[in-house]
């Protein structure tokens, strides 16, 4: 019996209308068969405009950016979209720092507009570095240690010929071995400069001028750090993070060379004084593009 | 049957759900198994839209869906013989519309996701006003994934268009904001025109 009546169910059909259709008629009045899905409706190609209702349910359902772009649109859409219980959520999500100012301020402010601010603030703290237009060929290094009398080292040396110690970072060996003259060992005070020139010429940059001493003994090392201005448009009150940094090395001159000593090694560098490391090459060179390229 | 735990009868009788129909084996839903086994006919509610007409609806169809209505069955107070849940929100041509989505998702829940979504947008394509009274109705029902769908619609015809995309889209002639409030608005969101 139970089977019989199930096999006039036939629930495997699409449509309910079978179903309705064999055993449940005499029960209920004024039943509608359920029809197939509407298929005559064209494409909808107009909307009008939503009711008020429509536009209160939906704000709850949209995020952010879409809210923002919605509340742009009309009055009425406006002022569904705009109202603070919608966007408080937001605002304390995204911006915690931001959350207790409508509260806490005499002049009123909508969570909208704070949302809103927060929102350009992050992309304006977010740097987007300087297309890097500069590379090492279109440098020219030129480092002179020289002393009251004479040139202690001088050399220059184009930039693709320079390298990297240690690889990546803004540090140069600029000299060793054999470009220095021999120096009697004394403690002497030296003038120390290193300048960047763009190849041809064009413009110079003074990474460092200073004074300093270095004890001409064999086996001394000598450290020298200038600070460098900031670049852009602040003024000097706010300075950079970034000295140029030189360290000078000198080696014994050995048997033949009468007690004098010579500057074994020069290594020049652009140090962050926030980190105490060197910096990449490529921020180097953006340094370097502020004051050479215009 | 609104006595016994729906559930563990449901378990059991999901291992039991093979009955041989016309010498093939086949599965079968244990719902109708089940009020089959109970010598019940497949139960239906009445459903009044504001225009008093009725519909009548299997009963697992909209207790799946609609949280409104099954919580108006679970506890009680409709009697399958006599009442009839009146709608007075939903008007007859909407509820139409909210029957047949019900029913085709309960028949169809098994197949594949592509099919389904063809089948909704189909459903949606509807005249202007049809989508919100949709809309209005899948909320005062409380019928989650009809609302879902068409929030969803309606939200990527906003995001990621321009301003004047926008008003295009749903017909709104008149902006209706003062000169200051429209330049404002520019100035804010000048990434929006």
């Amino acid at each position: 019996m139970v089977w019989g009546q199930y096999a006039n169910f036939q629930c495997f059909s699409n449509s309910v209308k079978n179903v309705v259709g064999t055993t449940e008629k005499a029960h209920f009045r004024n039943e509608l068969i359920l029809s197939e899905p509407q298929m005559d409706n064209p494409p909808s190609a107009t909307l009008s405009p939503p009711p008020w209702e429509v536009l209160v349910l939906v704000a709850h359902y949209l995020d952010p950016k879409t809210l923002a772009i919605a509340s742009c649109v009309s009055n009425s859409w406006s002022s569904s979209m705009s109202s603070d219980h919608l966007w408080i959520p937001f605002l304390t999500a995204h911006f915690p720092s931001l959350s207790n100012l409508p509260s806490s301020s005499a002049d009123a402010v909508s969570c909208r507009r704070l949302f809103g601010i927060g929102h350009s603030a992050v992309k304006r703290r977010r740097k987007n570095p300087t297309k890097l237009k500069l590379s090492l060929a279109d440098l020219v290094f030129a480092v002179s240690i020289s002393s009251a009398d004479s040139s202690v080292f001088s050399v220059t040396k184009s930039g693709e010929s320079l390298v990297m110690d240690p690889p990546g970072v803004f540090r140069f060996d600029v000299g060793f071995g054999s470009d220095g003259a021999a120096v009697e060992e004394s403690l002497k005070e030296v003038k120390i400069t290193w300048n960047v020139i763009l190849k041809g010429w064009r413009e110079v940059f003074t990474m460092m001028s200073c004074k300093g001493k270095i004890n001409f003994v064999a086996g001394a090392e000598g450290w020298f750090s200038k600070e460098l201005p900031a670049p852009g448009c602040c003024s000097s009150a706010v300075g950079s993070a970034v000295v140029a940094d030189m360290y000078v090395g000198l080696m014994c001159g050995g048997k033949r060379s009468n007690g004098k000593v010579k500057v074994n090694k020069v290594s020049v560098g652009i140090l962050s004084v926030v980190d105490w490391r060197y910096i990449s090459v490529q921020d180097g060179l953006r340094y370097l593009q502020h004051f050479l390229l215009t | 049957m609104t006595q016994l735990d729906r559930l563990s009868v449901y378990h059991w009788l999901n291992a039991w759900c093979i009955k041989p129909v016309g010498g093939a084996l086949v599965r079968q839903e244990p719902e109708y198994i089940l009020l089959a086994l109970m010598g019940s006919p497949l139960k239906k509610i009445m459903l009044c839209s504001s225009e008093k007409e009725i519909f009548s609806v299997e009963e697992q169809v909209m207790v799946q869906h609609s949280v409104i209505i099954n919580n108006m069955i679970e506890d009680g107070s409709y009697n399958h013989e006599e009442s009839k849940i009146p709608l007075d929100c939903v008007d007859s041509k909407t509820l139409k519309k909210v029957i047949d989505y019900c029913t085709h998702h309960t028949h169809h829940h098994n197949d594949n996701q592509e099919d389904l979504e063809a089948w909704d947008a189909q459903f949606l394509n509807v005249d202007s006003n049809g989508l919100y009274d949709l809309l209005m109705a899948a909320n005062y029902l409380e019928i989650r994934n009809l609302l879902d769908l068409i929030y969803g619609t309606i939200k990527n015809m906003i995001k990621g268009k321009k301003i004047d995309e926008i008003r295009r889209i749903f017909n709104i002639k008149d902006h209706g904001f003062t000169p200051e409030e429209e330049e404002q608005n520019r100035k804010e969101y000048p990434h929006f025109y």
